[in-house]
């Protein structure tokens, strides 16, 4: 062999031809500082090792062996930061190596930089560890690593993700409130490292299952927690709750074996509440828990967790998987259903997730979660959410179009039938806890789960101006999609809501169509659209009847107002209702001798030299473009066989129509 | 806007104007601003491709006033769409510099802006900044992931919608009509 191919051989550039169990094997077998320039074998073992972490992942009995040999002093610093960079777990790590870098890390023989490294290592893999009770039995003596300067971030994280609530003692509080003032948040390091694990992680997910470990998980379960994003339930105390011995008093159920609605009646008083409150999003009976539990700190741990991961996994770090997001989304949207109350954090990343948004990823969820929307002053409202949603209702398909106009509609309904009540309650709450003594009154509200301070506003107004709102859109859009049936019914179903709500919601309000939206019914060549308009009509009818028979004494000042103002637009509703009979009953389209009619789409010149009877006639019930049809099946029984109908037939069919 | 009202009253001879030729029949011209190397070629290629009719047009430029030379065979131009890079401050500039020479017609509606999405570590600019200079020249925002084509696709589209609005091939509505919509330009009273 000449030098020169020796030299290309010492730099690791020739293909490996050792196997992974023979790289591990020689590893294990060095005596304190070997040879390294020039090791053919070492270079050959490292870079086996680094393309199978890289492609497969390692097994977990390797890893084991190699966070010793990372640890141990053997090789330099170099060689052993890139061995611990390359720790990366095929499906699980076994809690052993983990403690053998912890007993290593104790017996002060690996560089302060490789410590650092272990505790990183760690923070990273901590989701794929077979089992915690092991590590956290170390609690203790990885507070005393806190003392260390180089690694007293990390193990900061460590900690965080570690404490559950017996290790909460106070000289332990003491030392993390004087640290915290140096410390705010854990530094975002390890980016491509993460990225590494999470590469071969979803490899495995894809190409299935490869080793089956003994421990806490099967391999499956261990596949799960690696793509899940919420923790699944999990206790401290492990104790088997054997079913035929009645639990001795005072003893307390841990919530991992809370499997069932019944399980959690008989034990409602002496549960031990999971390690991450984050588990109440997939699971129905802590959700159960969560609103009637008094504690106010579970909400607060719960937000604390959403606000972190959802900005995580969409404003910062979208990961390149949409599923993962999405399946959060479902669960947060499950949650929010169940509960009939949105997070404010939630909102809070709607807000600015709406900003960055195409308007295209995760949209019917997305839409879903706006849906749920406290009631915020109008000017609020409009600024954080509607904004965004006007911008993308513009210059969208007419899908999206009517998409949106379902999530409005939803919105409204969500507003004027959960929110407006539960903004009173928590008013006058909040304006009891400001007057009286604190202690006098309850803590804790009982129509949120999530308390937050409400401003004061007037919320018929956040509502008259959403309306008004939406109205604008729903003029645009029509214009630009040219009357499309598929919007027209999204538009409908909008009003169908909006024109009950005295009645239904016992609101003092009454808002009217908008008129564009009224005639284009009136002259649409779709019957539905003509008839739902009519029996949106008859609702207002019924609305503004109750509501002139309500007696003005027993309502709120505020209420009356809105009172007068709504029945002033009986007026307007009249001249709607004329038109339409006008057309449709009294064949008197387009005439304004009443001076009630308020479409006046020709002048009398322009109709001089046409026939008055045709265009009078045109919109009647039975020449009208959408119900000519109709009309035509209605008269086949009547016309004897002939192919012209005949008038008088007609004429006698007309009054058998009045008199029904 | 801080410019002086006066300023927009005697006419640049380099301004860019929306009507001052006449339009060609169903065609409707897109110009897209922005440094080089930003994409705006793929852009326009998504553009031309989402689109179903044949007589669109999408001119690029890096910067504006548009060169005097062949300005008479240039088409009129429907709308205008700045690109901004999220990397470099220099593109802020740019297009900051570039809206001088826009004629004030072309800020009913007839403009919008386009950011692109980057990672956290190399963002340069200020979201804020961006915002706020769109939100000053009352128009659009839409950010885009230039490593995407899916994403690019979605812009295209959603420039598409706008230009034909704006390139009046929609009856009966106008860029004007549609801002009306926003809450601070909603004169009609509750």
């Amino acid at each position: 062999m000449t030098s020169k191919a020796k030299k290309r051989k010492s730099d690791g550039a020739v293909v490996n031809d050792v196997t992974l169990a023979e790289a591990v094997q020689y590893l294990t077998s060095c005596k304190s500082r070997p040879k390294i320039q020039g090791n053919v074998e070492l270079q050959n073992s490292l870079n086996k090792i680094d393309c199978v972490a890289t492609e497969t992942g390692l097994p977990a009995e390797d890893i084991t062996t190699l966070v010793s040999v990372a640890a141990n002093g053997t090789f330099p610093e170099a060689i052993c930061s890139r061995l611990i960079r390359n720790l990366i777990p095929a499906t699980v790590v076994p809690s052993e190596a983990v403690i053998r870098a912890i007993s290593w890390m104790s017996t002060n023989i690996p560089s302060s930089k490789i410590q650092g490294l272990l505790v990183r290592w760690i923070i990273l893999i901590y989701n794929m560890l077979d089992t915690l009770n092991d590590l956290h039995a170390l609690y203790g003596v990885l507070f005393y690593f806190l003392e260390n300067e180089v690694m007293c971030r990390s193990v900061c994280h460590l900690l965080y993700l570690l404490t559950r609530k017996e290790d909460v003692k106070l000289f332990r509080v003491r030392l993390l409130v004087r640290l915290q003032k140096r410390l705010v948040f854990f530094p975002q390091r390890d980016r491509v490292w993460l990225a590494r694990i999470k590469a071969v992680a979803d490899r495995q997910i894809v190409e299935g299952p490869v080793i089956d470990v003994t421990g806490r998980y099967t391999s499956e379960q261990a596949k799960r927690l690696k793509r899940d994003v919420i923790p699944s339930v999990q206790s401290t105390a492990v104790t088997t709750l054997s079913s035929d011995l009645p639990k001795s008093f005072g003893q307390s159920v841990p919530f991992s074996e809370i499997t069932s609605f019944q399980l959690l009646l008989q034990n409602f008083d002496r549960l031990e509440l999971p390690c991450q409150m984050a588990a109440a999003l997939k699971n129905r009976n802590l959700q159960h828990v969560l609103l009637c539990y008094p504690d106010p700190s579970i909400p607060m741990r719960l937000s604390y967790w959403l606000d972190h991961v959802l900005c995580e996994e969409f404003l910062v770090n979208p990961s390149k998987d949409p599923s993962r997001a999405e399946e959060l989304l479902q669960n947060l949207i499950t949650f929010t259903e169940f509960l009939k109350e949105s997070v404010p954090v939630c909102e809070n990343f709607l807000v600015k997730y709406l900003h960055v948004w195409n308007g295209v990823d995760f949209r019917p969820s997305v839409l879903k979660l706006i849906t749920r929307f406290r009631l915020h002053p109008f000017k609020v409202l409009s600024d954080l959410v509607l904004e965004p949603l006007r911008k993308l209702f513009l210059c969208s398909s007419v899908y999206c179009k009517c998409q949106l106009l379902i999530m409005f509609t939803q919105l409204l309904y969500n507003l004027v039938t959960v929110e407006l009540l539960r903004y009173r309650i928590c008013c006058k709450w909040q304006q009891g806890k400001n007057n009286l003594e604190i202690s006098s009154v309850d803590d804790s509200n009982n129509v949120c789960v999530f308390t937050e301070e409400v401003e004061e506003f007037n919320p018929e107004e956040t509502i008259s101006q959403y309306v008004e709102y939406v109205g604008n859109l729903i003029e645009v859009g029509l214009l630009i999609e040219q009357d499309s049936p598929l919007l027209m019914h999204c538009i409908l179903n909008f009003y169908e809501v909006l024109s009950d709500l005295h009645l239904e919601h016992s609101m003092m309000l009454i808002i009217l169509p908008r008129p564009s939206v009224v005639y284009t019914s009136l002259f649409s060549n779709s019957a539905t659209s003509l008839s739902r308009m009519c029996h949106i009509f008859c609702r207002y009818r019924e609305n503004f009847l109750s509501m002139k028979n309500v007696e003005v004494t027993s309502l709120s000042a505020c209420d009356q107002q809105y009172r007068i103002m709504s029945l002033k637009r009986i007026k307007q509703f009249n001249m709607f209702i004329m038109d339409y009979s006008n057309s449709l009953w009294r064949r008197l389209a387009f005439c304004d001798t009443e001076k009630r009619t308020i479409f006046q789409m020709l002048s009398e010149t322009d109709l001089e030299n046409v026939d008055s009877n045709l265009y009078r006639q045109c919109f009647s019930l039975y020449r009208h473009p959408a119900l000519v049809g109709y009309f035509v099946s209605y008269l086949k029984p009547h016309s004897n066989g002939e192919r012209r109908l005949i008038l008088s037939s007609f004429k006698a069919s007309s009054g058998y129509v009045k008199q029904n | 806007m801080s410019r002086d009202l006066n300023q927009f009253e005697t006419l640049r001879k380099d301004e860019l104007l929306p009507f001052n030729k006449l339009p060609i029949f169903m065609q409707e011209v897109m110009l897209i601003v922005g440094i080089q190397g930003i994409g705006k070629h793929a852009l326009a290629k998504a553009i031309v491709e989402s689109s179903t009719s044949k007589t669109l047009q999408c001119r690029t430029a890096t910067h504006l006033p548009l060169p005097e030379e062949h300005s008479a065979e240039r088409p009129r131009i429907d709308m205008v769409v700045f690109m901004i890079d999220s990397r470099s401050s220099a593109s802020y500039i740019q297009v900051e510099q570039s809206l001088q020479y826009i004629n004030r017609q072309y800020f009913l509606g007839k403009i919008c802006f386009i950011a692109t999405k980057v990672p956290t570590e190399t963002q340069n600019l200020e979201v804020e900044s961006i915002t706020q200079l769109c939100d000053d020249h009352g128009s659009c925002l839409f950010w885009m992931d230039p490593t995407s084509g899916a994403d690019r696709t979605v812009v295209a589209k959603k420039l598409l919608e706008m230009l034909n609005i704006s390139a009046g091939l929609k009856p009966g509505i106008t860029p004007l009509l549609t801002d009306c919509t926003h809450r601070l330009l909603n004169m009609q009273s509750f």
